[in-house]
């Protein structure tokens, strides 16, 4: 099932990946000093994911802790696709003419996309 | 409602305002600056209203392109000439397709052309703008309920704090009523919501220092009335669905609105401010989503030509020359008064100068007057009248009302053919005829026609006593019955003439008599042209 985050729940997740399971509390808190979020915001975002079925909650302690359900890579590969689909319409040489013409990638990261290319070819 | 009425207003108000739009989109590309976007939207403004308020001055001189064929004086001389002049386009296709030998193409536009004549073009319209302009009204109001239910699904919570402060403080300094704020998400860009109780949806993604940006410029919307504009680019999109030039206008009104927004965010700030307001655009830019013109929402988002124009302006806006907006908004405002005479004096619409027919009362042979007021009576009349020329009678009558005259149709009674009538409400016979004609006919070339000078003598004869029985009030000139076509079928033979009434009644009139092999003759059609 195609995961989806929005921006704001994406934040939440990316909390998450860097450490979890985490009340809701030392969420709000980590994420106080970019968002300036309230409680009840992170409260009701945290709601909306469970039932997306972004985040699992363990009821079991004195407070709510919450763990991601899908891996950080998995969301990147998934986010980079629908990226791709939006801008470059699904063609990944596209994306690397793009790379390469805005000099943001090295030779050395090329030849590693490359290897990486036919190893998931083979 | 009659469709005169409707012409009249859709065609008066489409042509008027999308020459003022073409003006429009001029002044936008060659004096944005100068004008300023204020200007600008007034004249947006003076649009709309040609566009939405169904006025008609009186202007002395539009009597001069009343057209002579446009036969209904309800109809108001702009609409006519468009009428008139479409009625010739269909008959110059329909000869081009018939010398072409496309016979399909000749019988739709033949089709066109009668429906036009008898008016089933005109009701036929009418139902058709009705149905788009119902859909586009379905369409917008789904948008809107469609757009309101997301909203209100990502509604997180209303703001408070640091940023409530900030948000009350700004409305203050702007002298505007604070109106709820609310943090929502999924949200790509903020916008002021509705018209009647508007809040504002602010992203939640939106960081602390970008915020008070973004809330004040739609504060500024809220100062502009912004939301009440559009509804009105709504209101015109929903009445003038079927032009283009309309939809192109309300979007870039909606671009004006925006820029104007912007001049009024920008107004007290200084070079370092406006430049975090330009960032701000340019972020927004890059989530690309924007509330369309269907939606009763402002929002920030431009891109592309846009977005640079915007960002230019912000950055490096000069104040408008002031004299010149004056100016604008004096000249504008005459034109838009000179937009709506579009009405004739009164007195000088030809149908004032209609001689009065004296003829029979319609019902119970009582002498007097004919005033056909209601449906019972045209066909009363109309029946009585087929008695008299036909000899027999007509039955399975149906009637209706076309822009002032009664149109019935009926059946004769034994030869099963339709035939129909045109009367005006004093009982004056425009068009008389019948929808069956023999077929395989054939001209008779002119160097021939002294073979039928006895049998055109006694049509001609024939066709002035009918004419005596269907226009009682209509006296013509004896010596001006012109004979202008004779046409064979098998047997059968048609006599086309005209007639010049002496007492101007109309112009011409335009008949044909049928004679068929028995010598029996019929009266099958006759056509009061001109307004005498």
């Amino acid at each position: 099932m195609p995961i989806q985050c929005t921006e704001a729940e994406w934040k939440i997740m990316e909390v998450l990946w860097d450490r979890s399971p985490r009340t809701i509390a030392e969420i709000t808190k980590a994420l106080e000093p970019k968002t300036g979020w309230s409680r009840h915001v992170v409260i009701t975002l945290l709601k909306r994911m469970e039932e997306k079925g972004t985040v699992a909650v363990d009821e079991s302690g004195s407070a709510k802790r919450y763990t991601p359900k899908v891996s950080q890579q998995k969301a990147n590969t998934e986010e980079t696709g629908k990226f791709l689909s939006h801008v470059f319409k699904g063609d990944v040489s596209l994306l690397i003419n793009h790379l390469v013409d805005s000099d943001r990638i090295t030779a050395d990261d090329l030849q590693e996309i490359i290897d990486a290319m036919r190893k998931a070819g083979k | 409602m009659r469709t005169a009425i409707l012409h009249n207003f859709l065609i008066e108000a489409t042509m008027m305002a999308s020459i003022a739009i073409i003006l429009m989109m001029i002044l936008r590309k060659t004096l944005r600056r100068p004008l300023g976007n204020n200007a600008l939207c007034f004249g947006w403004g003076l649009v709309a209203a040609r566009l939405l308020l169904p006025i008609s001055l009186y202007n002395p001189l539009i009597h001069n392109i009343r057209s002579p064929f446009a036969v209904d004086a309800a109809i108001r001389p702009i609409a006519g000439q468009v009428l008139v002049r479409t009625r010739d386009a269909i008959d110059g296709a329909n000869l081009l397709l018939w010398r072409s030998g496309s016979r399909l193409g000749t019988e739709v536009t033949e089709r066109l052309i009668s429906s036009i004549d008898y008016g089933t073009a005109g009701t036929r319209l009418m139902q058709l703008y009705f149905i788009g302009a119902a859909l586009v009204l379905g369409w917008f109001i789904f948008s809107n309920v469609r757009f309101r239910l997301k909203l209100r699904a990502g509604q997180i919570e209303p703001i408070s704090g640091k940023l409530l402060a900030q948000y009350e403080a700004l409305c203050k300094e702007r002298g505007v009523k604070p109106v709820p704020v609310i943090f929502t998400d999924p949200l790509p860009s903020a916008c002021l919501v509705g018209v009647l109780r508007p809040y504002i949806a602010l992203p939640l993604t939106a960081s602390p220092a970008d915020a008070i940006h973004v809330l004040t410029h739609e504060v500024c919307h809220l100062k502009n009335h912004d939301p009440l504009w559009s509804l009105l680019r709504l209101a015109c999109c929903v009445v003038h669905w079927f032009n283009p030039l309309v939809w192109i206008a309300a979007n870039m009104s909606r671009t004006d609105a925006e820029l104007r927004c912007d001049d009024r965010v920008v107004r007290p700030m200084n070079m370092e401010q406006k430049t975090a307001y330009a960032n701000v655009l340019v972020l927004a830019a890059a989530r690309r989503n924007a509330p369309g013109v269907a939606v009763l929402a402002t929002g920030m988002t431009m891109t592309g030509r846009r977005l640079k124009t915007r960002v230019l302006t912000v950055l490096k806006g000069r104040q408008p020359l002031r004299w010149l907006s004056v100016l604008f908004v004096v000249l504008a405002s005459m034109c838009l008064v000179g937009a709506f005479a579009t009405s004739e004096l009164p007195g000088t619409v030809w149908e004032n100068n209609r001689p009065e027919v004296p003829a029979r009362h319609v019902t119970d042979g009582i002498e007097g007057k004919v005033e056909l007021l209601r449906r019972d009576e045209a066909e009363a009349y109309a029946a009585h009248l087929w008695r008299e020329v036909l000899g027999g009678g007509v039955s399975m009558m149906s009637s209706r009302l076309f822009e002032g005259d009664w149109f019935v149709e009926g059946t004769e009674n034994g030869t099963g053919r339709q035939w129909y009538m045109k009367l005006t409400e004093s009982g004056l016979v425009v068009d008389f005829g019948t929808h069956y004609f023999d077929e395989e006919i054939s001209d008779v070339p002119v160097e021939e026609y002294d073979r039928y000078r006895e049998a055109a003598v006694d049509a001609a004869a024939f066709l002035k006593q009918k004419t005596d029985l269907l226009t009682p009030g209509m006296d013509t000139v004896t010596e001006g019955t012109v004979l202008t076509g004779i046409v064979l079928s098998g047997d059968v033979i048609y006599f086309h003439f005209n007639l010049m009434p002496v007492d101007k009644t109309c112009d011409t009139v335009s008949a044909t008599v049928r004679k068929t092999p028995d010598g029996a003759m019929e009266l099958v059609l006759f056509v009061a042209q001109g307004n005498g």
